[in-house]
């Protein structure tokens, strides 16, 4: 999996334009539990990953999310 | 020494216990814990670095003030002894129903059930609501836990400073002018709403209000396999845990305590401010950064767990997108006011706090926790049943508390039970 997949992804999940690896889901992408709930659907149904709720709820922005998916494709 | 002036959510907690106590308390059940000695030699470390942990609270005018005690009042680790495996239940029962005076510090108390002839001991807190908050009150026991264990790296050393109050932080777009047209806004939806809700509740028995009560408690933990179905599965379906566990609450009052009788019911969701605020405030920062958010719903015969746990996380959400948790964190202390005045109306029918995964580790050193529990005393003007939840271990747990002026303990089994029957029903793909 790539950044870039993850970026398109968020962009269509939060509805959002020229998201970063950078952005704080909160502070920057204003995100909220359902729409951080979506997100993780999506991404189990796109990359075939499940994202625990503590990940979840853990990751403050997108490049700590994407850490995370990545431990996960390599392991 | 004089610190700044309550927020207007910690004023709420404040003038709540003039009528009623409020106090949060939870319970770590642990295995190999340590010795009252070593414990008790910890926690006085911690004492040292969190102000929040030396005060009291003063009236100031309308408004009310902390101020810290120098010398700091010390907080003995109180140790009476361990009497079976369910003692904790007794010991939480009665620190829920005690006050804890807010004028004279310290607002928190360390309780430790433990028999060296056991490998099983509880440790418990029990805070003013006020000072706390369950992300901080977790830290507390993680940073207490890693003292325990010599993971000195782990265990902050430095002072924090006083805490600021959440009205401080809000965002700009929440703060002067625009917070007074936004709260205009947010008037004018919330008067038609209570227009909408007395009128939707003519003619139906009014909500009885027990003159005295005690509180109750109990809790359900659901095992990891369940917990897991029941997270994917509201992944899938687009709905947030707390929308899904508050929904299960509210449809199991209404079917045992209000023999399904279509009429619209209030659902509370405490939201966590501490990530919304700015700056963010650290869950290490001891305080009280809550939100108390308020959702009415219909219920009739068509409802099910799912419509109702997509109308309550809607409703979180779009409450969310509005910044209604800073309005309704600016309000609260006149809500609960209002409701203190007029004592005709509960705050609402079932009432969630949901604090997501926690960060506690499974394991300190030799220590182990089995479990944590979490209560906050219901008042009889609040929820009729309500309930801490949280993830631990990959497994979700619900505290609850009852009023024991209006709900048997046979009751509150009653409604638990079909709690927990609607989620592992939900657990299922192919539940309605």
């Amino acid at each position: 999996m790539k950044m870039e997949e993850l970026l398109d992804l968020i962009e269509v999940q939060l509805g959002k334009k020229r998201v970063r690896a950078s952005d704080h889901f909160i502070n920057d992408l204003q995100a909220e539990s359902l729409d951080m709930v979506h997100l993780a659907s999506a991404i189990e149904d796109r990359f075939g990953i499940m994202v625990p709720e503590k990940i979840l709820a853990q990751a403050k922005t997108v490049q700590e999310l994407f850490d995370f998916l990545t431990t996960q494709t390599t392991a | 020494m004089r610190l700044r002036l309550l927020s207007r959510m910690e004023q709420a907690w404040t003038i709540t216990d003039r009528t009623y106590p409020l106090t949060a308390v939870c319970i770590l059940r642990l295995e190999n814990g340590p010795s009252p000695v070593v414990l008790e030699s910890e926690w006085q470390k911690i004492q040292a670095i969190h102000p929040a942990l030396r005060i009291a609270i003063r009236q100031d005018g309308n408004d009310f003030r902390f101020e810290e005690q120098v010398p700091p009042p010390p907080i003995r680790v109180e140790t009476p002894g361990r009497n079976g495996d369910s003692q904790w239940e007794t010991v939480a029962r009665q620190l829920l129903n005690s006050s804890i005076d807010h004028s004279r510090a310290p607002l928190i108390r360390c309780v430790y059930l433990f028999d060296p002839e056991v490998a099983h001991s509880e440790l418990i807190l029990a805070a003013h609501h006020a000072i706390v908050d369950a992300a901080s009150i977790t830290q507390l026991f993680h940073q207490l836990l890693n003292g325990v264990a010599g993971n000195e790296k782990k265990s902050p050393r430095k002072p924090y400073p006083f805490p600021p109050g959440s009205d401080s932080l809000f965002p700009k777009k929440f703060k002067g002018l625009s917070l007074a047209y936004r709260l205009a806004g947010f008037f004018s939806r919330q008067f038609k709403e209570e227009w909408r809700y007395r009128k939707a509740m003519k003619g139906l028995p009014p909500t009885t209000i027990p003159s005295s009560s005690e509180n109750g408690t109990g809790y359900l933990t659901l095992d990891e396999a369940l917990s897991t179905a029941l997270i994917r599965e509201a992944r899938k379906r687009g709905v947030s845990l707390p929308g899904l566990l508050s929904a299960a609450l509210l449809l199991s009052v209404w079917e045992k305590k209000y023999d399904r009788i279509e009429s619209p019911h209030r659902a509370v969701i405490f939201a966590d401010l501490r990530p919304h605020l700015d700056p963010p405030v650290a869950p290490e920062v001891l305080g009280c950064y809550l939100s108390m958010l308020r959702f009415t719903t219909q219920l009739d015969q068509s409802s099910t767990l799912w419509t109702l746990a997509h109308q309550l996380s809607r409703s979180v959400y779009h409450a969310g997108k509005r910044g209604e948790r800073f309005l309704y964190a600016y309000l609260s202390k006149a809500l609960v006011q209002m409701t203190l005045r007029l004592r005709n109306q509960r705050l609402g029918t079932t009432a969630l706090s949901f604090a997501g995964p926690l960060s506690l580790e499974p394991q300190y050193g030799k220590v182990r926790i089995r479990d944590i529990h979490g209560y906050i005393t219901s008042n009889p003007l609040g929820p009729v049943f309500s309930a801490f939840g949280k993830l631990f271990n990959g497994r979700i747990g619900l505290d609850i508390q009852y009023l024991t002026g209006e709900l048997s303990p046979e009751e509150a089994r009653s409604i638990s039970g079909l709690v927990l029957e609607l989620l592992t029903q939900a657990a299922k793909t192919d539940a309605v």
